[in-house]
């Protein structure tokens, strides 16, 4: 078609999916939507591919937004739908992520016919099971991670499911709020429908498809470009999570990359059985977090949609742990093993694209989740805590960020202390927590909170035991390591992933997630980069001579700080 | 005054109403010298009152050009500037290398001080003096005089960070402190941190900058009063501007939105979109029944800036947008700019990519022969052409085809943020008027409206130089913020009332000082609310004296309105007190214009131009005078109004009058 109408869509498509989220962001209810964001928001064509994606997005939500599509009309089939109807539905053996996310879709209807959908995903703080949060990976099964919608119509016809929402009411913990961030995913879908019924009525819905395609093909043409340019070959990485909580055994993903033309496969033959704990992936979140290594190395800066991920399969072995069966439990696979499964692809590709691959980030979540549901005040916090990236040729690792498959936000201390019975003693950077290399790995940071009221904690991170590796000679990250000490002052270790905790009022969790790891051998790292690291307190003089094997002085006179390297 | 990176627009007010203008280059070093000439250039008459914007404030931002600072933090949150929110920048989801904003503040320039306060402001560990006295010394020592000072919950309680104020002003007399507490006391501790920084960095410069302006301008117009343009669209004086420079950072382009406020006011529109479309950016305001819309916190460069500002929306669409071809062969236009250097094709300084600018030359809408920026640029068509021609001959399109499809590309990329900034607001702008300027906002005016499926275009006169005006109609604006953080009780009505009256004395004072006389004061209350639980609140007017639990029914009704339901039986948090104090100084202007005589205008010759749907097809269009058009005329497209700064294109279907206070006003159908 003509490439100038096909522009205008592709610019109103993207405008139409940013505008879904903006609309959701501003009318949910709780502060993991509000403050984290922790939510995405696409247009799928009718096929189900993915045509455009909200900004600021989660990575690991939109690669399985097709297959989530997809369990949806498997069991309530496209023709059956009627307008105004919206479809929901949470099961990770139909294509979702984890019980958590809720993934609600509108088909929109264009002359007659169903065009394209609206999709957003956003995770519930709280879908009811073990413990406040949902978000303990020694839940012994799926049915013990919490309520499991099945495919369902939440609207039809217009017209709400009074019973379904009853339903999730009665389950899900803080009704109120679980239901306010019900509604605002629904705006977001409604305005989503809304601008491509539009786009329809100007167009015309013939046009709009065909542009659809023609968009994706363009996409598909673009990557396949670009992984021409790359070297055939086959690749292979092993990287490790540290267990799932019951069971010790580190968990090995293993990942081969052949690619061939234009063409990339990844196999995850090798990798550990599925486990008992919630640490599974099923195979569309395994595809999801596999993708994501190859749109960062072969094309950064064009928002995502699934014409991009059309030239890359992604395979593994039934009753892995990357494509695990049901009704193995799966809460911590979407982002700990996912972002394993991103690190190994990542490494495996190391060689072939030495300059743009970055060591391994902070791997992991770190989730904390801490509430009750007794008495007047009932209360639920989660908060992330993993951050820092692997340094890269040319690049330090960033300190303190996201990384991989997730980007949800902090909430701020002043928010925290306000809105829940906690104190926060600190919140920091970690020295010396960047892998040592030529370019440093980025430091990761520590949260200490003292918890004021009675509740149930648990703990949902990782990198304790295998920290995140260093490339080409930089040394790894300093691993994960988290602490609880009782108001007595009692202090215990607690592993990286725990079953729900009782903790009495003053006690205080110490958690320090991994930072990235180093690239390049650490004597060659640059003296300057290296002072400014010991001024900025990134490094500390004492490592500063153990790993990187300088020689540090003292000059009591020098402004910036007296430690000096040579 | 609008003093910008390249020009210096002047507008002159005079008091029977008339106005005149005048552009002078920009010379950086001497920014003040440029002032006085554009002055003198507008007009002869003596000046009794200068509004100025600057943007000052925003170069230093953006070009990092600031002095080392020095932050003081609670210990134990001291790396709050690096840690941020953690969360990477949309358009960073799949960037690995590079993808955090640097932050404002070395790490080895953050310094850990020991106190604390809990959340209701109570005092939980002293403040350790000593600290403070090192981290001066420390700082002192590496050169540093600027000092941020952000304790945790000193919205609440300001008392440490004064108290840490005075230990640094008694180590370092000439220090310059900035407190979190006085320049946004709100809570999310990374954005307020950083709004506090972001104060002190640019203090000294700002400072320096406003007091030789103040010098050089009163110098040259003995008796005449400086008043400054804030982000929040009013003005406030040099001593303030100084004291509260981050306050200023969006100072150049609200003085378009409040000018529009002005111009609507006059001629009668409610319901306004502001357009405002220049060489790099394009800038979008809503106004309803006559009120702009404000925000409480603006990114630049990826840094959070909390505090009432005009809520402007900038895309990356403008004159100098580059057309080009992806490698999947889809055709794009922008964001990336040609910028001034080296340009869009035809101005000849090596440009050689096609840019919105050189489709508009090749369609006939920019006239070859015209002068451009203030007479420095004379157009190059040919170099225009071969940059389209190149850009679509992967696509099969001639140069005429390729120039056609940037313009449309690039109108949609601007309605698109039409669109986004109204439905932010829950608006539908089908019946709104969209009043455009800058110098290439007339010239995609109409287009744009027709795509947003509005009715109506306003283009006010001197639309090139239009963000001045508005510097000149604006009055004294000082927005103040108490974090009060009650649930909305019986019990609470009294403390709230109280608070209320508390701010706004110290509002009233402000204004006196500003020698703002008592019957030219008023004062808007309003209060921040949220469902207890929610984080983000909704800004309800209340009158003064108004109890609590009445502005909380307003709330179940605002919320009603804006998200679509409410909660009547959950409790309401009043988190904040505002309080807007507006000094009016601006000029009354004149009284009701008389009602001109409709009759047709003449043109003055003929242009050959592209219009059309898909296809562009080239026509004869009118082509009208600026200066020769008086009110009561009117015309049809397809038109052209020239001037010297700016083309206004009047599409097929649209007709254009010149209203009684000398605006265009196009209409279709």
């Amino acid at each position: 078609m003509d490439p100038i109408a096909r522009e205008l869509i592709r610019y109103r498509l993207l405008n139409a999916a940013s505008q879904m989220k903006s609309v959701v962001l501003h009318t949910a209810y709780s502060n993991l939507w509000k403050e984290a964001g922790d939510l995405s928001c696409a247009l799928l064509t009718a096929h189900g591919e993915v045509i455009a994606q909200g900004g600021a997005d989660i990575p690991i939500h939109l690669g399985t937004m097709p297959y989530s599509l997809r369990g949806l009309l498997a069991e309530i089939p496209a023709a059956t739908l009627e307008p105004g109807d919206v479809m929901l539905q949470n099961d990770p053996y139909r294509g979702n992520n984890h019980l958590n996310d809720l993934f609600m879709v509108r088909p929109v209807f264009a002359e007659g016919r169903v065009m394209a959908y609206a999709a957003v995903r956003g995770h519930f703080a709280d879908v009811g099971g073990g413990a406040p949060g949902s978000y303990t990976t020694t839940g012994v099964d799926l049915y013990a991670e919490g309520l499991r919608i099945p495919p369902s119509l939440i609207y039809r016809r217009g017209v709400e499911n009074e019973d379904l929402r009853r339903m999730l009411e009665a389950n899900l913990r803080h009704p109120v709020e679980r239901l306010g961030d019900l509604h605002a995913q629904y705006a977001g879908c409604n305005v989503g429908t809304q601008r491509l019924e539009e786009l329809a009525a100007e167009h015309g819905a013939d046009a709009v498809e065909e542009a659809m395609e023609e968009i994706l093909d363009a996409s598909e043409a673009s990557t396949r470009r670009r992984i021409e340019e790359l070297p055939d070959g086959v690749w292979s990485f092993e990287d490790a999570c540290d267990g799932d909580g019951i069971d010790d055994e580190p968990i090995v993903i293993a990942a081969t990359v052949e690619i061939s033309g234009s063409e990339i496969s990844i196999d995850f033959s090798g990798s550990s059985p599925q486990c008992r704990g919630g640490m599974n992936m099923p195979l569309a979140v395994t595809t999801s977090a596999a993708l994501f290594p190859i749109k960062c190395l072969t094309d950064p800066e064009n928002p995502a949609n699934s014409g991009y991920y059309r030239p890359i399969t992604v395979t593994a072995p039934k009753g892995c742990v990357v494509n695990s069966t049901f009704p193995r439990p799966v809460v911590g696979g979407n982002h700990e093993t996912a972002a394993r499964v991103a690190d190994a692809v990542f490494g495996a590709l190391a060689e072939v694209l030495p300059d743009q691959v970055v060591a391994a980030g902070a791997g992991s979540t770190g989730i904390v989740a801490y509430g009750s549901s007794d008495g007047d005040h009932p209360f639920l916090l989660v908060e992330v805590h993993g951050a820092g990236q692997g340094a890269g040729r040319g690049a330090d690792g960033g300190n303190a960020h996201r990384v991989n498959v997730v980007n949800t936000a902090n909430t701020p201390t002043e928010l925290l202390e306000l809105s829940y019975p906690v104190h926060v003693e600190r919140y920091a950077i970690s020295d010396d927590h960047g892998g040592p290399g030529t370019w440093r790995g980025g430091c990761g940071i520590e949260r200490r909170i003292r918890f004021e009221r009675e509740g149930w904690l648990t703990i949902t991170t990782d990198r304790a035991v295998r920290p995140p590796y260093g490339l080409f000679g930089g040394g790894p990250a300093h691993p994960t390591e988290v602490t609880l000490a009782s108001a007595g002052g009692e202090e215990r270790a607690l592993p990286s992933k725990t079953a729900p905790l009782l903790v009495e009022p003053g006690s205080t969790l110490t958690i320090s997630c991994a930072g990235g790891g180093g690239y390049g051998p650490p004597e060659g790292r640059a003296l300057d980069a290296l002072q400014a690291d010991l001024d900025d307190a990134y490094v500390t003089p004492e490592a500063a001579e153990r790993t990187y094997g300088r020689r540090v002085h003292q000059d009591p006179d020098r402004p910036d700080g007296a430690a000096v390297v040579s | 005054m609008d003093v910008g990176g390249t020009f210096t627009d002047v507008v002159v007010l005079g008091e029977d109403g008339r106005l005149s203008s005048a552009k002078v280059t920009s010379d950086q070093a001497h920014l003040d010298q440029a002032v006085v000439a554009g002055l003198r250039k507008a007009s002869q008459e003596r000046v009794g009152f200068i509004g100025h914007g600057t943007t000052r404030a925003t170069n230093v931002t953006l070009e990092r050009s600031g002095p080392r600072v020095a932050l003081l933090a609670t210990e134990g949150f001291s790396d709050v500037l690096e840690i941020a929110r953690l969360s990477r920048p949309a358009e960073h989801l799949y960037t690995l290398k590079h993808v955090m904003p640097e932050p404002l503040v070395a790490r080895r320039d953050c310094f850990g001080i020991a106190e604390r306060l809990d959340s209701d402001g109570r005092e939980l560990e002293p403040l350790a003096t000593e600290a403070v006295e090192a981290a001066a010394r420390a700082a002192a020592a590496r050169g540093i005089t600027d000092f941020a000072v952000c304790f945790l919950h000193a919205y609440r309680n300001p008392a440490h960070e004064l108290q840490a104020a005075d230990v640094l002003r008694a180590v370092l007399p000439d220090a310059s402190v900035s407190i979190s507490s006085e320049v946004w006391p709100e809570p999310r501790e990374y954005e307020r941190a950083n709004t506090t920084v972001l104060n002190a960095y640019l203090r000294s410069s700002v400072e320096d900058y406003l007091s030789r302006l103040e010098a050089t301008v009163t110098k040259a117009n003995p008796g005449a009063l400086l008043w400054i343009m804030q982000s929040n669209g009013g003005l406030t004086s040099p001593q303030r501007a100084a004291a509260s420079p981050v306050r200023l950072v969006l100072s150049g382009p609200t003085g378009g939105v409040i000018g529009a406020q002005w111009v609507a006011e006059r001629a009668g529109y409610r319901d306004l979109i502001t357009a405002d479309m220049g060489g790099t950016s394009f800038d979008v305001s809503v106004m309803r029944d006559g009120q702009p819309a404000y925000v409480d916190q603006i990114d630049v460069m990826g840094l959070p800036i909390r505090g009432r500002a005009l809520d402007v929306t900038a895309v990356g669409a403008g004159g100098g947008s580059v057309a080009w071809v992806d490698d999947g062969g889809q055709f794009r236009v922008g964001p990336r700019s040609a910028g001034a250097l080296p340009g869009p094709a035809c101005y000849g300084r090596g440009g050689e990519e096609p840019t919105v600018t050189d489709a508009d030359l090749v369609l006939g809408y920019l006239s070859a022969g015209a002068p451009l920026a203030a007479g420095e640029l004379t157009l190059d068509t040919d170099a225009a052409l071969l940059a389209c021609e190149r850009v679509g001959r992967p696509l099969g399109l001639d140069a005429i085809d390729a120039a056609w499809g940037i313009r449309r590309i690039v109108n949609t990329a601007m309605a698109g943020a039409v669109a986004s900034t109204t439905l932010r607001r829950g608006i539908d702008p089908r019946s709104f008027t969209l009043l455009a300027y800058g110098g290439a906002g007339p010239m995609h005016a109409a287009d744009v409206a027709a795509e947003m499926g509005l009715r109506r275009v306003l283009v006010p006169h001197l639309p090139g130089v239009f963000s001045a005006l508005g510097m000149c109609v604006s009055d004294v604006v000082h927005d103040l913020v108490e974090t009060f953080g009650r649930v909305v009780t019986d019990a609470a009505n009294g403390p709230a009332r109280d608070r209320s009256a508390e701010l706004r004395s110290h509002a009233m004072e402000q204004l006196v000082e500003l020698g703002v006389a008592p019957e030219r004061h008023h004062f808007e209350h309003s209060i921040d609310m949220c469902y207890r639980g929610q984080n983000f609140t909704l800004t309800v007017p209340a009158s003064d004296g108004d109890d609590l639990t009445a502005v909380r029914r307003r709330f179940d009704a605002l919320h009603e309105h804006t998200y679509g339901y409410s909660n009547p039986s959950e409790p309401v948090e009043a988190v904040s007190l505002r309080v807007k104090a507006v000094g009016r100084i601006a000029a009354d202007g004149q009284g009701p214009p008389g009602k001109p005589e409709a009759r047709r205008a003449v043109p003055a010759g003929i242009d050959r131009a592209a219009f059309g749907g898909d296809r562009p097809e080239m026509i004869d269009a009118e082509s009208y005078q600026r200066e020769l058009l008086e009110p009561g005329h009117w015309f049809a497209g397809p038109a052209f109004v020239r001037s010297d700064d700016t083309t206004l294109a009047v599409p097929p279907g649209w007709t254009a009058r010149v209203d009684p206070h000398d605006n265009v006003v196009l209409e279709r159908g």
